[in-house]
């Protein structure tokens, strides 16, 4: 986590804004409005990534390998054909629908590196409840970037989550996060 | 009272329904299969170095792996001979010692009891740390560089559990310029019996065009899995596709012929892979003949008995740890060769994890079958009932070349029936040389109809 102490805050109107994106967001992939969540939210350049960190000791910085497993390391192709998958209408995992509903807090806006973009953090909770007797929840940061495009809007041109809970309580996360 | 030796019928592929339910036969697979058969623990590439160390589980017994001064890879108990608290906390690592959290009893790398605290003025210098080492998991060894523990010391070697299976294996794991493990896991938790995606893995090609219809139509547009969308039709007979085969010690696999390449979304992606396929299948038909050059560039699911499942062309490598009859930890790594160009390697992991990982495409709709499979069987009168494993019966036969039991059908549940027939042999048998007994016979149960 980078120390924002010497980061310039976005001004008040722009942190409206973002705030206003996130929760338009979070309302498209919780009511199953991904398409649009992609075509109108997403930049093509997107880098969407969520990593889960191997506990070791904090004094141990010899051990071999990677230390990171990448849950998602997706492109817009790659977001794109998880969307695809329940409009294919055969995604039996889908049906009956999955229903989430996730609260989006702690949003702080920076000025990014280049002009036009956002370096924004926020924290998720999400529930997830499927089928009859499922539920799971889900906590975690996001690192974002927001770029500005030509036509004035924002969209999502970064996201990074490390995922801190090692052992995967809820089984898996195929939902936007 | 439980009778094991009425909980499968090999020869008319049929399993009580009561192993994917009842605790007495968890206590038992416990006991007669966690406690006596090679169990995957770790790969020699994600431990190279002498400390360098990882913790996982064998059944529901927490170790540690550890690579030793001389280079060897040992295993212990991760539990102080104290009073039983854990001596690791991480999940790898590199160290020179081991210390329990409670009162600070420190081992060696070797297992052995180093240092105690205050033990001269609390046990009077009467504590013997000779014998208050971790104890040691008996027997370590590696195939093609993965490494498997065992804590029967009286288990066959590791070469000999693996049997024919061995024979398949080297075709993948035995790459020419040898294979690794792209760590660390990740981990996630099913509520299923570990048996299902170990059945599943093992050899269940019916299930890929149905449950995975909307994956193989999205992702596989260039693979010849593709045509196995919906279940609608066959593009070409099953037995040109692939083959089945299983072996003495119940580990098995479908392999469908060519299938290796052409399972990514890019083609740029699946032409650099093909392009490694095609320079290493000359190396590898020299080293291991033709018959395993053709399993080399095939797609293959397959489990090694009990609990280490697999995939050749997604790359996918699994442990499912018991936690309880319903209920298992996931482990899953990437496996790659390690000679390969690192872009390649990235693109087989990034790929594997958008298809099997914990976020992964596929994994997720397999997870709701596995879990359906065992709590069904949470009902009564469900659980009175049978399993039909019966895909192929009649089909099967020896071949010139591939050893154990072999179906000329990648569509098949041969693989199970033998998963299902050691499961038993191991249930009921007290020892290994009653195992041994069964050795020459093994292969008529499923031949002889």
């Amino acid at each position: 986590m980078t120390n924002h102490n010497n980061e310039r805050e976005v001004t008040r109107e722009v942190r409206d804004e973002i705030e206003r994106f996130l929760f338009r967001e979070a309302r498209l992939i919780d009511t199953e409005q991904e398409r649009e969540w992609l075509e109108t939210m997403v930049d093509a350049e997107i880098k969407y990534q969520v990593f889960s960190r191997q506990l070791r000791y904090r004094k141990d910085t010899r051990g071999s390998g990677d230390k990171e497993v990448y849950f998602f390391d997706d492109n817009y192709a790659d977001l794109d054909h998880r969307i695809g998958l329940r409009e294919t209408g055969t995604q039996w995992v889908a049906d009956p629908p999955n229903r989430l509903r996730r609260i989006v807090g702690n949003i702080e806006g920076f000025e990014g590196e280049r002009a036009g973009e956002y370096r924004v953090y926020s924290n998720c909770m999400v529930t997830r409840n499927r089928m009859v007797y499922e539920q799971m929840s889900y906590a975690y940061g996001r690192e974002d970037i927001l770029r500005r495009g030509t036509d004035g809007k924002l969209r999502l041109l970064q996201r990074v989550i490390n995922f801190e809970e090692r052992f995967v309580r809820g089984k898996n996360l195929l939902f936007i996060l | 009272m439980l009778d094991v030796s009425k909980l499968i019928n090999t020869k008319d592929g049929i399993q009580s329904r009561r192993i994917f339910h009842d605790q007495a036969i968890y206590d038992l697979e416990m006991e007669r299969i966690f406690a006596r058969c090679w169990l995957f623990l770790t790969h020699e590439s994600l431990i190279p170095n002498t400390g360098d160390y990882i913790t996982t589980k064998m059944g529901q017994d927490n170790v540690i792996v550890v690579r030793q001064q001389n280079g060897k890879v040992r295993a212990f108990v991760n539990s102080c001979s104290h009073r039983g608290a854990r001596v690791c906390a991480a999940e790898a690592g590199n160290t020179r010692s081991f210390v329990c959290s409670y009162h600070g009893w420190a081992y060696g790398i070797d297992g052995s009891l180093q240092g105690v605290p205050l033990e001269k003025e609390v046990y009077n210098n009467q504590l013997d740390k000779s014998t208050h080492g971790l104890v040691e998991v008996a027997l370590v060894d590696n195939f093609c560089g993965f490494i498997y523990g065992c804590f029967d010391p009286a288990a066959p070697s590791l070469r000999e559990f693996l049997g024919e299976a061995a024979w398949y294996l080297e075709a993948w794991m035995g790459a020419p310029g040898g294979t690794e493990l792209i760590g660390p896991p990740s981990r996630s938790i099913l509520y299923c019996n570990w048996k299902t995606p170990s059945e599943n893995f093992i050899g269940d090609m019916y299930h890929v065009g149905w449950t995975h219809a909307s994956s193989t139509q999205v992702l596989f547009s260039q693979s010849p899995l593709m045509a196995l969308q919906g279940n609608a039709s066959l593009p070409a007979p099953a037995e040109v596709m692939g083959m089945h085969f299983t072996s003495r010690g119940g580990h098995g696999a479908a392999i469908t012929y060519g299938g290796r390449g052409g399972l990514y979304t890019t083609a740029r992606e699946n032409e650099m892979l093909g392009a490694w396929l095609a320079a290493q299948t000359p190396k590898v038909a020299e080293r291991l003949g033709e018959a395993r050059a053709k399993l080399y560039n095939s797609a293959w699911d397959g489990t090694i008995f009990p609990n280490n499942s697999f995939l050749v062309g997604p790359n996918t490598f699994k442990v499912w740890l018991p936690r309880g009859p319903g209920a298992i930890e996931a482990l899953t790594w990437t496996w790659v060769e390690k000679d390969m160009p690192e872009e390649l390697k990235r693109i087989i992991a990034r790929n594997m994890n958008q298809t099997f990982g914990t976020a992964g495409m596929l994994e997720s709709e397999d997870a709701d079958n596995m879990e359906s499979m065992t709590q069904s069987n949470d009902g009564l009168v469900t659980r009175r009932g049978t399993l039909n494993a019966q895909m192929g019966l009649g089909r099967e036969r020896e071949d010139a070349v591939m050893p154990g039991v072999v179906s000329d059908a990648m569509i098949n549940e041969l693989s199970h029936r033998g998963f299902y027939r050691y499961y038993q042999e191991m249930l009921v048998a007290e020892s290994w040389d009653e195992l041994r007994a069964n050795s020459s016979k093994w292969k008529k149960v499923h031949l002889e109809r």
